[in-house]
């Protein structure tokens, strides 16, 4: 341990890689002017980048054959659910013909979807509205569900509320309560790191769905299941990341669970 | 710089588009998911999640919004999501370059150092390239990111949804477990020991 407070604080590194503010750098760099143990830092730093510069550089797959991998993301990207092409591309612009298959598989899962949909809506009129969007961070970074394809817009307020995409929030929401039950229960004075490893290892197998259902959350309107779906996404990553599941972790895992109210917030029904 | 409508059509359902963009930007999400996993192996499972789901979600991308970064956000949640899916003794360890490393993994670099380039940086390059492969993935996500990538913390801050805090508490301990390795070996700043 450093006895130096700037070196421990990392506030080295952060000279070094420039992400202090002018001033606290000028602090910084006058503290180095004077302090042997952090210009040690500082120089062990500087050796670091010059050795990884010196590193090969691998940007290809080997022998820098795209062939196979180009091949692999051509059939992934063909069992995608086909989108339409927009009124400006004509189709003489190259774009294949759909591929049978994963039309019929669109088409059959919006039958589905809007079907569903209607059959919930005239069970439940009463259901309260949706707030906005919620802005995310992540708000156009990862995908929707494959589960639950695109509609026109004026098909999704149809169908809205989406009972479909309701009951698969419910079934993600219910295996998620493993993780934030299993965390928000256990007192973290008297557990050891094995003692929530479930909880730990599946925080990191929900954490995708999660952000795919916020998005489809988001795509939706459903703004507050959006909103519980990025507190649930934080609180699994938080988990998922965990390097020292110790009591204060877990402690902070429980506070995080608390101040954003996430095992009220996953009670089925309360957020549409 | 990328084409706005190139993206367009692409987010489109214009296949030879996305193909376009495939190619313009394999190279940087290889990059990451190679510094991040340390082997083809799974660079390319990466690369493969990477380009799906940008596939997905370019409907979604705001034109306004700065495509390279929003790649990297992509490449960012994949690297994290892929070492989600691997059981523990599946992690294999960055040896690129390393002495016991396969021919054909030195084959594909960009820029290879010639018989000129320093034998004692080669020999810190492998030292360190083996703790970076033991670093835990969020230290060495944000290792890569910033120190590789020459992103800024609250841009992966962002990426990951964390607090700039705890990406900076990343990045400090993943610095300390990469100078602790080379005391380990027992280098020190101008030669070893």
């Amino acid at each position: 341990m450093s006895a130096c407070p700037i070196q421990a604080d990392g506030l080295v590194e952060l000279y070094f890689y420039d992400e202090l503010s002018g001033a606290e750098r000028a602090d910084v760099g006058r503290h180095l002017s004077a302090c042997g143990e952090c210009r040690a830092v500082l120089d062990e730093l500087r050796l670091i980048r010059g050795a990884l510069a010196e590193r090969p550089l691998v940007v290809a797959p080997p022998g820098s054959d795209w062939s196979a991998l180009m091949a692999r993301i051509d059939r992934a990207v063909a069992v995608e659910p086909v989108r339409p092409l927009p009124a400006a591309a004509p189709s003489a612009m190259g774009r294949p013909a759909p591929r049978p298959v994963a039309t019929l598989v669109a088409a059959a899962a919006l039958v589905a979807l809007v079907s569903a949909a209607l059959m919930y809506q005239a069970l439940d009129r009463r259901r309260p509205s949706t707030d906005g969007v919620v802005t995310a961070a992540l708000s156009n970074a990862e995908p929707e569900p494959v589960a639950s394809p695109r509609v026109p817009a004026d098909a999704n307020a149809a169908a809205r509320p989406d009972a479909g995409f309701a009951a698969l929030s419910e079934e993600h929401f219910e295996r998620s309560k493993l993780v934030i039950l299993g965390l928000a229960t256990r007192d973290a004075g008297a557990v050891s790191p094995s003692d929530w490893a479930y909880e730990r290892q599946l925080a990191g197998v929900l954490l995708d769905d999660t952000r795919l259902y916020k998005q489809a959350a988001q795509a939706r309107g459903l703004g507050r299941l959006a909103g519980v779906m990025s507190d649930l996404e934080l609180v699994l990553l938080q988990t998922s990341l965990t390097e020292e599941p110790d009591a204060a972790t877990l402690n902070r895992l429980q506070r995080l669970i608390r101040q954003r109210d996430l095992v009220a917030k996953m009670e089925v029904g309360t957020w549409f | 710089m990328v084409d706005a409508d190139l993206i367009a059509r692409a987010a489109g359902g214009d296949t030879s588009a996305f193909q376009t963009l495939v190619e313009q930007h394999r190279a940087m999400v290889y990059r990451v998911a190679f510094q991040f996993a340390g082997n083809h192996y799974d660079a390319e499972d990466i690369t493969q999640d990477v380009f799906i789901k940008v596939y997905r979600s370019l409907p979604g991308f705001r034109q306004d919004a700065q495509f390279t970064s929003w790649m990297y956000r992509i490449a960012m949640n994949a690297c994290i999501d892929h070492r989600r899916r691997q059981p523990p003794a599946a992690v294999v360890p960055i040896t690129a370059g390393a002495p016991d490393a396969e021919p054909w993994m030195v084959d594909t670099v960009e820029e290879r150092p010639g018989p000129e380039t320093c034998a004692y940086a080669g020999e810190l390059g492998s030292v360190l390239d083996a703790a970076i492969g033991r670093l835990p993935e969020g230290q060495r996500l944000v290792f890569v990111m910033r120190h590789h990538e020459g992103l800024k913390l609250v841009e992966i801050a962002a990426a990951l949804g964390l607090a700039e805090g705890t990406v900076k508490r990343q990045l400090h301990a993943a610095v300390h477990r990469l100078r602790a390795a080379l005391r380990a070996a027992n280098v020190t700043v101008g030669g070893r020991v």
